[in-house]
């Protein structure tokens, strides 16, 4: 079959292999078959699920992914929906994620559908730390090193990159937490107050100490997905997983706006809710209480 | 052929009959013998410590749940009759068509099967139906008739073998020349892998690994006698045949069981 796991899989690699076959700098074959290799690495995923999760729901292309012959060529679903199911689906990929995954989408089209030469004027440090950290969350998922998917040579110079640009972030929230405590110090105990009070109107979840001011403010999360659903004391009860996106604290002003900027500053960035859902009124909205045909 | 049961490397499960030699140094398999000098084994490998007394006892005393921890603990399971064995293959799935299996001669073309290209000279280790979608999960070898010393050999490949087989990703050509790159070892989760090798068909990006491979003594053997049975984790296990003689009479039933 055509999406089966092992075929996905096995093309990421060889891809990936035969990118690493040439030389990791000024050579434009090193980043193209890295980039396709990519998009395989996205759909391995799906498919260790099932198969059907990369068929196109019109036509026979479902059939075809359950074993079933067709008469018409089975189509794949397109990436941007494979990256909205990863999201879904896999712990960690998160909007930052999602924002790498369709950079080095854009490079590959921009390289295979238009007349630019687009990879020959793009370097290392633009393309292989997106490329590490997106496959690093899918290996996390496949349970796989990095290494076993990627050259271990490609795997060592990415995470120096990825290094790289971790230690420009961490300088850069340094700082801005630094100058929002600056911020603080010159406020007088009054103003701290008056901003203070603007904390109660906001929503009391996911609160966390602001690393400048110390106060208790919230932070802006996203539901990434839920678990699976489970009985406990007539209910049903899932846990919803939440990735902090955002965060502003209204007395010193510390503005943080990605999750990658929340992690540099060291706050929590994942927080899990238990939603319940009252089993009494989820089987009544399924009951159709007419009288069907009898009216 | 002898199976190596002397060597120091080796313990014997039963030492009556030489049913199943296990290698010392295996990673996973151990023998009671090896407590004393053994790091205390996990409790996932325990039962594969009970190997004296669990793989080589009579079927007909194991409960299929109890053969099946044995057989997911070891990789394998040596059962002594197919009555025996019924009630846990019955538990696995559903079971193919049986075929027999019998050392001929090679026909010095490069035939499909193992005895057409390697006659009765030792076949390399392999999986089998490693071209299948999906491989089935357990191979069920019995014997129907033995003389003489034959043997299987059952190959777990330890974490470095391991590492290098999960890096590696194969050309394969099936009968009809339908290219597909796979890769050796798949996930399946709970960190299990599904492993794939045949190095007739299977051409591996990493060209030291068949070498590599080829040089691995086995991790247990079992010798054959007439209704023996072994039930075989075709994913984790790779397996071969020695070298047989040509006035040797083995001949085997193959199955394969795929989850029902």
């Amino acid at each position: 079959m055509m999406w089966d796991f092992d075929t996905v899989y096995g093309k990421a690699k060889l891809y990936f292999a035969r990118g690493a076959e040439h030389e990791h700098s000024d050579d434009e074959e090193f980043v193209i078959w890295h980039l396709l290799g990519f998009e395989f690495l996205l759909r391995a995923p799906l498919a260790m699920l099932h198969a059907s999760l990369l068929a196109v729901p019109e036509g026979d292309s479902i059939l075809a992914a359950n074993g079933i012959p067709t008469l018409t060529e089975p189509k794949s679903v397109p990436t941007h929906t494979v990256v909205r199911r990863l999201m879904q689906i896999v712990p960690d990929f998160t909007q930052e994620r999602e924002r790498d995954a369709f950079n080095l989408l854009n490079l590959r089209n921009a390289e295979l559908h238009t007349g630019k030469s687009a990879v020959g004027n793009v370097g290392n440090e633009f393309w292989l730390p997106k490329l590490l950290r997106v496959a690093g969350v899918i290996c996390a998922y496949l349970e796989v090193d990095l290494a076993d998917v990627l050259d271990e040579e490609v795997v060592g110079l990415g995470r120096s990159l990825v290094d790289r640009e971790d230690e420009r972030l961490a300088r850069r929230v340094a700082g801005l937490i630094k100058e929002a405590k600056s911020f603080r110090s010159k406020l007088s105990e009054g103003e701290i107050a008056s901003r203070a009070l603007g904390l109660a109107g906001l929503p009391g979840q996911r609160r966390v100490a602001c690393p400048a001011c110390n106060h208790r403010v919230p932070i802006r999360a996203e539901r990434m997905r839920t678990s699976r659903s489970r009985f406990k004391d007539s209910s049903l009860v899932r846990d919803a997983v939440y990735v902090a996106t955002g965060f502003e604290c209204p007395i010193c002003t510390l503005r943080l706006s990605s999750t990658a900027e929340i992690k540099a500053a060291e706050l929590t960035q994942q927080f899990t809710e238990e939603e319940r859902e009252d089993l009494t009124e989820r089987l009544l909205q399924d009951v159709v209480d007419y009288d069907y045909g009898n009216d | 052929m002898r199976i190596a049961i002397t060597s120091p490397h080796w313990d014997v499960v039963d030492p009556g009959d030489a049913l199943v030699a296990v290698r010392r140094d295996s990673h996973r398999l151990h023998t009671g013998r090896d407590y004393g000098r053994c790091e205390p084994p996990r409790a996932s490998k325990l039962l594969s410590c009970d190997v004296r007394h669990d793989v080589a006892v009579s079927g007909s005393r194991l409960e299929p749940d109890h053969a099946e921890q044995i057989l997911l603990a070891n990789g394998f399971i040596v059962l002594e009759s197919r009555a025996a064995a019924c009630p846990l293959i019955t538990r696995l799935g559903r079971e193919s068509e049986v075929v027999a299996l019998a050392p001929r001669a090679a026909t010095g073309e490069l035939g499909w099967s193992h005895s057409n290209r390697y006659g009765f000279g030792a076949f390399p280790w392999h999986t089998d139906c490693a071209l299948d979608n999906l491989p089935p999960r357990w191979m069920v070898l019995e014997c129907e008739t033995a003389e003489g010393r034959t043997s299987t050999e059952l190959l777990d490949p330890g974490p470095d073998l391991l590492r290098r087989m999960k890096r590696c990703v194969m050309r394969v050509r099936s009968r009809s020349g339908h290219i597909r790159h796979l890769p050796a070892a798949s996930p399946i989760g709970e960190g299990r892998f599904r492993l794939r090798w045949d190095p007739r068909v299977c051409d591996s990006s990493d060209t030291e690994l068949d070498g590599l491979l080829g040089r691995q003594s086995p991790t247990a053997a079992y010798e054959w006698v007439r209704g023996r049975l072994v039930v075989v984790d075709n994913w984790r296990l790779l397996h071969r045949r020695p070298a047989v003689e040509p006035t040797e009479t083995r001949r085997l039933l193959r199955s394969y069981v795929r989850a029902g």
